[in-house]
């Protein structure tokens, strides 16, 4: 049995690594996602972390927030450490992507208000083009990390505690209005624990990840847990990965790691996109572990994996489907260590009328939802009735709650939203929860996801906020009419998929041609989000479900979608595979 | 590797990658989310144009390509470098 470890911040992990293995490796990074490492061991990143807050020490003060926006790889590691070693609040960002506007970047400093920003790469060269249309980001001080050369014997350790923030998770809320999760220490350490007990860590373990390292997934379970474990982690860029799925399983078979995750698509991407020939170059036998969450899980896509890659070692014990959300750090509930996923079947008519899970014959009126298993350490899952807040039976459909040490403090500056969101009672008790908007039941202790209260759709593991879409829709051509269109998502191919539905005016309606009013919602969609839509269905002016003060009924737009219902003037379908 | 070769490569790939597309003629300057073509798809593409040429894109190049034009950049300035 492992002993729990005993320090109170990241801080005093990082420094008790270092005074006990200096030598060992702490994190890999594969430039070319095959054999260009770069690596760091557990010495190398307190003395850069050092440094780097001795930097810091000149920008800002212990308490301010300070920006990391690097691109994946070693000099992002670093900076969050340098972040915490020089007790500031790190708020790491996505670099810039594509031709995505710096709106969110914008809001997230608005509200923030960092000082410092801390880059690296050709990142600035990208932003600085855009500093004259956003002031906030021209009057950052920029820090290049690849420069800083302060000595790291200058670093006084922060006074900060468990209770003290590390950083904040820009992950929730829409684009005008993001929500920092605030994580402090005490949070991030009580999770590790959770992770570490429940992956069951032995001397042989090892990680490997090529997630997003900007939020809970990527960074807590892909850069931080590996420290706290004590074992080495290899790591590539997403863009590695979603340029050639194979280097992923390529670098599990040549490291031998043990622990490697990723959302569900990520998955599906391999079975449909390693070749027979990359087959012969794999052995996943030493996958001991293969997490998967951060998005709906689906039977289907975990069995097809498994059947494929079983030639190559690949056991389907060594699936593990988890929840958790970053209001909870990462990991709420995680599924049975060397057992293949419960799969449970459920009649779908009870489901779906009645919000109750009833066992079932696997068939047609059946639907197969993978259970996210148990709650982890120190933690209570209760499945509530949203309306009435009271605890519902056993196999009810109901919102997910939960507490525990891993549940944030809040988030940052928003004391409504937080009471709203952090603060609820159950009815008569007097114990603290966190909502989480998502839905689901318990069967047998296991618990199954069904869906969301909210109308967020999940793609690819990014949260999409429909109404970040449905305002770049009714830019996209002048005949659309504004406030009159919804963004939901559909079951299709055994991925959830974007759907695009809006009203055209009566006015452009005589003249207009819709297949290019289709072709600039796509294209307006493509650009900003990275989505195809699966469908965009153009309906007449008026006729979209409306609640009586006039706002857009979504989820009933999407059932008269469904049931072809809508006075659709022109339905358009994404029919090719991706 | 001349810009024609590099907008002959993208568009038989853009076409392996989405075999149900229809894709309109493209040019240098026709932007690559206007031919419905999304991210995921786009890393694809990008990926195998990588591995003809054996030349590897850093990520915030990466992140700055909307155009064939801006690969055929990016490409130059890998090989060149």
């Amino acid at each position: 049995m492992r002993e729990r470890i005993a320090c109170s911040t990241l801080v005093d992990l990082v420094l008790s690594r270092s005074e006990s293995r200096p030598g060992q490796n702490s994190h890999i990074f594969l430039r070319d996602g095959q054999s260009d490492e770069q690596i760091i061991t557990y010495a190398d990143l307190d003395q850069k972390a050092r440094a780097l807050a001795v930097t810091l020490s000149q920008f800002a003060s212990p308490g301010d927030s300070v920006l990391i926006n690097h691109n994946p790889g070693l000099e992002y590691v670093c900076s969050f450490f340098g972040c915490l070693y020089a007790g500031v609040v790190a708020i790491p960002v996505y670099p810039p992507r594509f031709n995505q506007k710096l709106e969110r970047l914008d809001s997230i400093v608005r509200e923030a208000l960092p000082k410092v920003a801390l880059t690296s790469g050709g990142i600035l060269d990208n932003l600085s083009p855009h500093f004259e249309a956003h002031p906030l980001l021209r009057d950052l001080t920029w820090v290049d990390t690849e420069k800083v050369n302060a000595d790291w014997r200058g670093w006084k350790r922060p006074d900060i505690g468990a209770d003290s923030l590390a950083f904040l998770q820009y992950t929730s809320g829409s684009t005008s209005q993001p929500k920092g999760v605030m994580l402090s220490h005490g949070n991030l350490l009580s999770n590790l624990e959770c992770i570490s007990e429940a992956f069951e860590v032995h001397d042989g373990s090892s990680s490997f990840s090529w997630l997003p390292p900007y939020h809970d997934m990527g960074l807590i379970g892909g850069i931080l847990e590996p420290i706290y474990a004590g074992i080495p982690v290899t790591m590539m860029s997403p863009y590695t990965f979603l340029m050639r799925p194979f280097r992923w399983l390529q670098a599990l078979t040549k490291y031998k790691t043990t622990f490697s995750g990723a959302p569900n698509f990520a998955y599906e991407l391999c079975t449909h996109r390693v070749t027979e020939k990359q087959m012969s170059e794999l052995d996943l036998s030493h996958w001991e572990l293969a997490y998967c969450g951060a998005e709906p899980i689906r039977a289907d896509v975990l069995e097809r994996f498994s059947q494929k890659f079983a030639a190559v070692g690949f056991k389907s014990e060594a699936f593990y489907p988890c929840y958790g959300l970053a209001e909870s750090t990462l990991m709420v509930t995680g599924a049975h260590r060397r057992k293949a996923p419960v799969i449970g079947y459920f009649d779908r008519n009870q489901l779906e009328t009645e919000g109750k899970g009833v066992h079932t014959e696997p068939g047609l009126g059946a639907n197969a939802l993978v259970s996210c298993g148990k709650t982890v350490l120190d933690h209570d899952v209760v499945i509530v009735n949203p309306q009435t807040f009271e605890a519902c039976s056993e196999g009810t459909v109901g919102e997910i709650w939960v507490s525990g040490p891993s549940v944030a403090l809040g988030y940052w500056k928003q004391p409504e939203s937080t009471s709203r969101t952090f603060g609820v009672r159950l009815e008569g008790s007097d114990r603290r929860f966190l909502r989480t908007g998502d839905l689901g039941f318990l069967f047998d202790d296991e618990l199954f996801v069904t869906g969301r209260i909210k109308d967020m759709v999940i793609i690819r593991g990014r949260n999409i906020f429909p109404q970040d879409v449905e305002r770049a829709v009714e830019l996209s051509h002048p005949s659309l009419k504004v406030g009159s269109g919804a963004v939901v998502s559909v079951e299709q191919g055994g991925e959830e998929r974007l759907v695009v539905i809006q009203e055209v005016s009566r006015q452009a309606l005589r003249d207009v041609d819709l297949d290019e009013v289709v072709e600039s919602i796509k294209s307006r969609v493509v650009e900003e989000f990275g989505i195809t839509p699966y469908a965009i269905s153009l309906i007449k002016s008026n006729s979209i479900p409306l609640t009586s003060s006039g706002k857009v009924k979504r989820q009933a737009s999407k059932l008269q979608f469904l049931q072809g219902e809508l006075s659709e003037i022109k339905r358009s379908l994404e029919t090719a595979e991706n | 590797m001349g810009e024609t070769d590099v907008l002959s490569m993208f568009t038989r790939i853009a076409k392996e990658v989405e075999k149900d597309k229809k894709f309109p003629e493209i040019s240098l300057d026709t932007k690559i989310s206007a031919l419905g073509i999304d991210s995921l798809s786009m890393m694809e593409i990008v990926g195998a144009m990588e591995d003809e040429l054996d030349v590897v894109i850093p990520d915030e190049k990466l992140a700055t390509l909307q155009t064939v034009a801006d690969i055929d950049r990016v490409i130059r300035e890998q090989t060149n470098a």
